[in-house]
């Protein structure tokens, strides 16, 4: 996706992308000090917004449809581009769907094993995968582009920004680099609060500069118009930067990026649950590990069933995918415009100035980036049928959920074994 | 429960089917050899992720979207079609 954006908006591609990525801070930040957030802390601290202007049940649906979405799309798409990665760059003889479900039944054993264990395992990944782009990028922009080819910053069918990147595309960026950027950079419930806002903010911005580093380098030595037009613009840059060396290494940062993201969506959704049911005082009938594990044996067969009958082979998954990304973008919005509303009681309240369209004009932005991005989506009638569809499955989920939690407590299993 | 992970896990894989028809395969060497012929049809009928992620694509290929075979229509009994799958 970025290699193809870069590819058709060139240099002015990174307008959108800083644009994307401040808008990722903005949120962190104002979901970081979410009032909500510090009364679920230590509720002696603030006492005004009890009130919730949203339904919780709504919140707990969206919450669900975004999670399931994201944890069963993305990682399906992800394995089974690792899969074909790995057995077209390194062994010709390994069927891919076998190493597809390899790095499946993998993450499996991690959210088994420990809750520890997929934390140190997506350092892990995310060290790798960052270490070969970071090689690549600095390799590429210190080097001369080959004879053979044209930089698209120099060639005459750089395109120009007025016309290369429309409206849609611009907002596409939005939503696909913006949720990326905050659910794989830190932005989640738990670590938000361990978390200062300086480190959180070092840790975006060294995310998203890794990223604008690489789609420079790529942008240096393949044309733009090849960018644009490749559905493998990562490797087309690694090829024509590094030669087979370069080929392996992408290789490597796609396999290594694949396993965190499905590590990561689990971990994702791990913290989302245990954070929500405390939120709205849903008590797990488990403990913790125990609701790591079954999420994981929850949500990897399923990927695995997704896989075995050919879901990546159909193009409705990359609608699928980006309905599950434009899911999370609303429940971001959501969230908030809750933070946004409680802090404006809070001020209220205290007599303070208030500033209600200022603090709305995030979550209107989101809400503006959800419905253009729906509406002028290709294939809108698969969109509506997957919201439809994950908001129902949610909607059962939340309902059983509630009618768990009221069960009595003797059946709890409190017993971890990590 | 550390002792049923990999109970779990064989689980996991022995669910995977693996579907194979009974058609007549090629192998590289093969349509190499072919390559450059008149009557060679080349059909890439590898949809979704299978086509967009790799990163072999051959050369003059027609490109199938779908179940979508009106393309071999446009040529005769006599060529040789190879389909492009996996």
């Amino acid at each position: 996706m970025a290699g193809n954006l870069i590819g058709q908006g060139g240099l002015f591609f990174f307008l959108p992308f800083a644009f994307a990525l401040l808008i990722s801070v903005f949120t962190s930040t104002i979901v970081a000090k979410s009032p909500s957030q510090d009364m679920s802390a230590d509720s002696k601290t603030l006492a005004v917004p009890t009130t919730q202007p949203f339904n919780n049940f709504i919140r707990l649906v969206l919450t669900l449809a975004s999670c399931v979405a994201l944890v069963l799309m993305i990682p399906t798409g992800a394995l089974v581009t690792a899969g074909f990665t790995f057995n077209e760059t390194f062994l010709y003889w390994f069927p891919n769907f076998g190493f597809s479900f390899l790095l499946l039944g993998g993450i499996l054993f991690i959210h088994l094993w420990s809750n520890k264990l997929p934390l140190t395992t997506q350092t892990f990944f995310f060290g790798v995968t960052s270490i070969c782009l970071l090689i690549l990028s600095l390799y590429g922009l210190l080097s001369e582009p080959g004879n053979n080819t044209l930089s698209s910053m120099h060639s005459p069918d750089t395109p120009s920004p007025t016309s290369a990147m429309d409206a849609v595309l611009i907002w596409r960026l939005l939503v696909i680099f913006g949720t990326s950027l905050i659910l794989f950079l830190g932005f989640d419930h738990i670590s938000l609060r361990s978390t200062s806002t300086k480190q959180r903010i070092l840790v975006m911005l060294t995310g998203g500069s890794l990223i604008a580093l690489w789609c420079g380098a790529s942008l240096l030595h393949v044309p733009g118009q090849k960018l644009a037009q490749s559905t493998i613009p990562y490797i087309l840059g690694a090829r024509e930067i590094l030669g087979q060396p370069g080929r392996i290494l992408i290789g490597i940062a796609i396999i290594f990026g694949a396993l965190g993201v499905v590590n990561g969506l689990l971990i994702y959704t791990y913290r989302t649950i245990m954070q929500i049911s405390a939120d709205l005082n849903l008590p797990l009938k488990t403990s913790p590990l125990w609701t790591q594990r079954v999420i994981a044996l929850t949500a990897t067969p399923t990927i695995g069933i997704l896989m075995a009958t050919g879901l990546a082979g159909e193009t409705k998954l990359e609608t699928y995918i980006y309905g599950a990304l434009l899911l999370w973008l609303l429940l971001a919005g959501t969230r908030v415009m809750i933070s946004q509303v409680a802090r404006s009681l809070i001020q209220k309240n205290a007599h303070e100035s208030t500033h209600p369209g200022l603090n709305l004009l995030l979550p209107a932005l989101y809400l503006f980036a959800f419905l253009f991005s729906v509406i002028n989506y290709e294939d809108s009638k698969s969109l509506f049928k997957f919201f439809i569809l994950a908001l129902l499955a949610a909607t059962a989920a939340a309902v059983g959920w509630k009618f768990i939690a009221r069960l009595p407590q003797h059946n709890q299993i409190t017993k971890g074994d990590n | 429960m550390k002792k049923l992970v990999p109970v779990l896990l064989i689980m996991l894989f022995s669910v995977v089917p693996v579907f194979s028809g009974s058609v007549d395969k090629m192998n590289k060497d093969e349509l190499k050899s072919l390559l450059g012929s008149e009557t060679l049809v080349i059909l890439d009928v590898r949809t979704g992720r299978d086509w967009s992620t790799s990163e072999f694509k051959i050369k003059d290929a027609i490109r199938v979207e779908g179940k979508d075979l009106s393309a071999a229509s446009n040529f005769t009994k006599d060529h040789t079609f190879v389909l492009y799958c996996a």
